[in-house]
């Protein structure tokens, strides 16, 4: 999920904005979401890379 | 990046669908071409159209496993003759959106339509590829009626990204894209713009991160042995 602060003012901002700005607000959580998780992996697999002994 | 939609439905005006994805038009250099309002084509005017496009999308419901007949007829009319004679159009783009009133699960080997739309589509993939073309993979909207409003809102998104992002699959190129939309937003609103640059900027600094942390993985797999 993305950061609390982040909803809340998408919230605000979405209380102010027509339906395609809400539509874009609603997609930048959405991705955040998805980016979050790449990262997860990225890290993941980046640390997995380094400690491969097999590779030293 | 000029884009032409050329949509072929028999009635826009009754489509929820179409009038939803003309309600989404983005405000790029995007042209609606409706061919339900013409009679008669105008081929130098068509073929002028096209010209001026880098991107053609042909835009229509799935009737029979095809688009409705004016769009034929359009492709008739239009591409009549020697194929040589539209080698000043090679290079364009083209690209479908099409609507379908089943689930798309059923466009599949073993589903009950039994073949995959891209099978289905593929004769537009060979008028493409006859004319020098370069084909893209489809947007294919399935059950609008039955959308929720997230999802209508997410096809809002998908749709204008699909029609003015160079590579709209790539991830990082969508997240370059919702920035570039937030501060577009930012200078339409002053009032709102010191919240939306906050999001604007987390989404950048984040996006930053993940490139950095995808090239260093690619570094490191470079240097590994078989």
């Amino acid at each position: 999920m993305a950061e609390d602060w982040l909803v809340r003012i998408t919230a605000e901002l979405k209380s102010e904005s027509d339906y395609t700005e809400r539509a874009l607000l609603s997609a930048v959580l959405c991705y955040q979401d998805d980016l979050k998780q790449r990262r997860m992996n990225a890290e993941g697999e980046l640390d997995g890379r380094i400690w491969n002994h097999e590779q030293w | 990046m000029q884009t032409l939609i050329v949509v072929a439905h028999p009635n826009i005006a009754d489509s929820p669908t179409q009038q939803f994805l003309k309600a989404s038009l983005p405000d790029a250099d995007v042209i609606w071409h409706d061919l339900s309002s013409e009679g008669q084509f105008d081929r130098q005017r068509e073929l002028h159209l096209l010209a001026q496009a880098d991107r053609i999308i042909f835009q229509f419901p799935f009737y029979w496993y095809s688009a409705p007949f004016i769009l034929k007829k359009w492709q008739d009319e239009v591409f009549g003759g020697e194929q040589g004679q539209y080698q000043f159009l090679a290079g364009k783009q083209l690209a479908l959106v099409v609507s379908l009133g089943q689930s798309l699960a059923r466009y599949q080997s073993g589903g009950s339509e039994h073949y995959a739309m891209s099978e289905l589509l593929r004769p537009y993939q060979a008028f493409a590829d006859k004319l020098g073309w370069h084909y893209r993979a489809p947007l294919l909207i399935s059950h609008f009626a039955y959308s929720t409003e997230v999802e209508k809102q997410a096809l809002l998104i998908r749709y204008q990204q699909f029609l003015t992002m160079d590579d709209p699959t790539n991830f990082a190129a969508q997240g370059d894209w919702l920035v570039a939309q937030l501060e577009k937003m930012a200078t339409a609103h002053p009032t709102q713009a010191a919240n939306v640059s906050l999001v604007s900027e987390q989404l950048t600094t984040q996006l930053e991160q993940y490139r950095d942390l995808i090239w260093q993985v690619s570094q490191i797999k470079q240097g590994e042995k078989d």
